[in-house]
Formats: structure tokens, C-alpha cells, sequence
């Protein structure tokens, strides 16, 4: 029991500081003005915008506080990026304290919503027509 | 009223016999009492883990069409927990995991490699 609580606490903490070291590097230098980032691999092979194309300038505008330039650059990331954040803390809260903290629970109707969503954001922001030029990455 | 259990005679408002304790069917508000057999033998299972996070984390950063199957597979988890199906739950539970951990691996690992050319190929 002892052993596995501190598995437990290895992992979140990895994982915490993972998420810090990336979010950190996201900051310091712009996705936009440096190549070393990686690029998404199914763009560069069939130049088609993928549903998590922009997400990393996304990330580095949010993370400077421009929502809005964040949301016309991938509006997916913009809108769940706060809930990915609160269920990384809670996900987190509930492996320390174990069965004592709290759990969401997200019913099944919203997830197929998502899952939708996704592949209808995947094929609009690829359409060169005027509305949903604003879905495609705009710098 | 007769009980059931042990024949003997009880008033006819008891809710249960006076003698051995079983339920008697009938109670002075005419409601029957809930059968022993109608309450749940054993604690509801718990709801198998959905990995709906590393699904989405998988569908924005992967670049690949396999982060969706694992967020289809998400919703499949909790649509069958909550009609009951509760080994059907649990295989997709297993579904969700590995296609998105195959969708992390399929898309960061080429990621890294360009990543690492394009910084080993700077310092050249």
C-alpha cells in the first residue's frame, strides 16, 4: 500500500513537472518564429489543417494572455484548454488522496458532442469558404 | 395477520412479525414493503476509467486521426456504464487506453526526431 502511494505521488509529480517544462518552453519562444518546434506531420504530408493544427502558437498566445489571437488560431484548443486544466488538477487531487477526492464525471451524450465536434471542426477548417477560413490557423 | 414465515397470528397493522421479524406483506398504508431480494446484493461497480484527457491531449497534439477513435471510445465507456453494461464498459475503458497511447506514440516519436534533426542539424 505504502509503495503504491508513492508510485503515485512520482507520477503526478513527473507528470506535473512535464507539463510545466513544456508549457515553460511554449512560453519562452514563439511556435510561430522558431523551427525547432515539431511540425504536424499530417499537414506536411498532405497539406490539409489537422483538428490540433495551431495548438501549440495557441498555447504560446494563451500563455501570454491573448485569448483571442489563441481562439483564431485553433479554437478547439482555445475552448478545452481550461477544461483539460481543471481535469489534469482534479485527475491529480483524486490519484494523491484516493478515494477521498473529488471525481467528475462527464456523461456520455457530452463526449459523442465532442467527438462530433472534432471531425466537423477537422473537415469546415479545411473549406475555402469565407466562414470557416476563421477555423483554419491564422497567425 | 398471518405471517408468512413462522404461522403465527400478528395484529394487522404490524409491519413485520412480532415473533421471527419477517416483513408481513400488507402495512397499514397499504404499501407493500421492498422485497429483500430487490435490494442490491453487492455495491455498484465502480466506472471504469474513460482516459478521455490523454484521448483529447492525443487528438490535439498528434496530428492523427486516431486521437478521435479514442475519444469515440471514451464516450463509448460511459454511455455503456450508464445503461448497465458493465464488462461492455470496461472493454472500451481498454479500447480508450491503447488507441490513445498508440496515437501518442504513432505522433510524438516522429515529432521528436524532427525536433532533434532540426536542433542537431542547427548546431552542425
Amino acid at each position: 500500500m505504502k509503495n503504491d502511494r508513492q508510485a503515485r505521488w512520482v507520477l503526478v509529480s513527473i507528470m506535473t513537472l512535464a507539463a510545466i517544462a513544456g508549457l515553460w518552453v511554449l512560453a519562452r519562444w514563439n511556435p510561430a518564429d522558431y523551427s525547432f518546434f515539431p511540425r504536424c506531420a499530417f499537414y506536411t504530408v498532405s497539406g490539409w489543417h489537422c483538428p490540433g493544427c495551431g495548438t501549440q502558437r495557441a498555447i504560446h498566445q494563451m500563455l501570454h494572455g491573448n485569448f483571442v489571437d489563441a481562439f483564431f488560431l485553433n479554437p478547439l484548443a482555445t475552448l478545452v484548454a481550461p477544461v483539460l486544466a481543471c481535469c489534469f488538477m482534479v485527475t491529480a487531487v483524486y490519484r494523491l488522496g484516493g478515494k477521498t477526492g473529488p471525481c467528475v464525471y462527464i456523461r456520455s451524450r457530452w463526449i459523442w458532442l465532442l467527438a462530433y465536434s472534432v471531425i466537423a471542426f477537422w473537415l469546415l477548417r479545411n473549406l475555402p469558404l469565407s466562414p470557416f477560413i476563421y477555423f483554419a490557423p491564422n497567425g | 395477520m398471518i405471517c408468512p414465515g413462522c404461522g403465527r397470528h400478528n395484529d394487522s397493522t404490524a409491519m413485520q412479525c412480532m415473533y421471527c421479524g419477517k416483513p408481513l406483506r400488507q402495512n397499514p398504508y397499504g404499501v407493500s414493503p421492498v422485497k429483500e431480494s430487490r435490494l442490491p446484493s453487492a455495491p455498484p461497480s465502480p466506472r471504469p476509467p474513460n482516459h478521455l484527457v490523454k484521448a483529447i491531449l492525443a487528438t490535439l497534439f498528434c496530428c492523427l486521426p486516431l486521437g478521435i477513435v479514442a475519444i469515440v471510445y471514451a464516450a463509448q465507456v460511459n454511455a455503456k456504464y450508464e445503461s448497465g453494461n458493465y464488462q461492455g464498459a470496461l472493454e472500451s475503458s481498454r479500447q480508450a487506453d491503447t488507441w490513445g497511447n498508440i496515437s501518442i506514440i504513432l505522433g510524438l516519436v516522429p515529432m521528436a526526431l524532427y525536433a532533434i534533426a532540426i536542433l542537431a542539424g542547427g548546431a552542425i
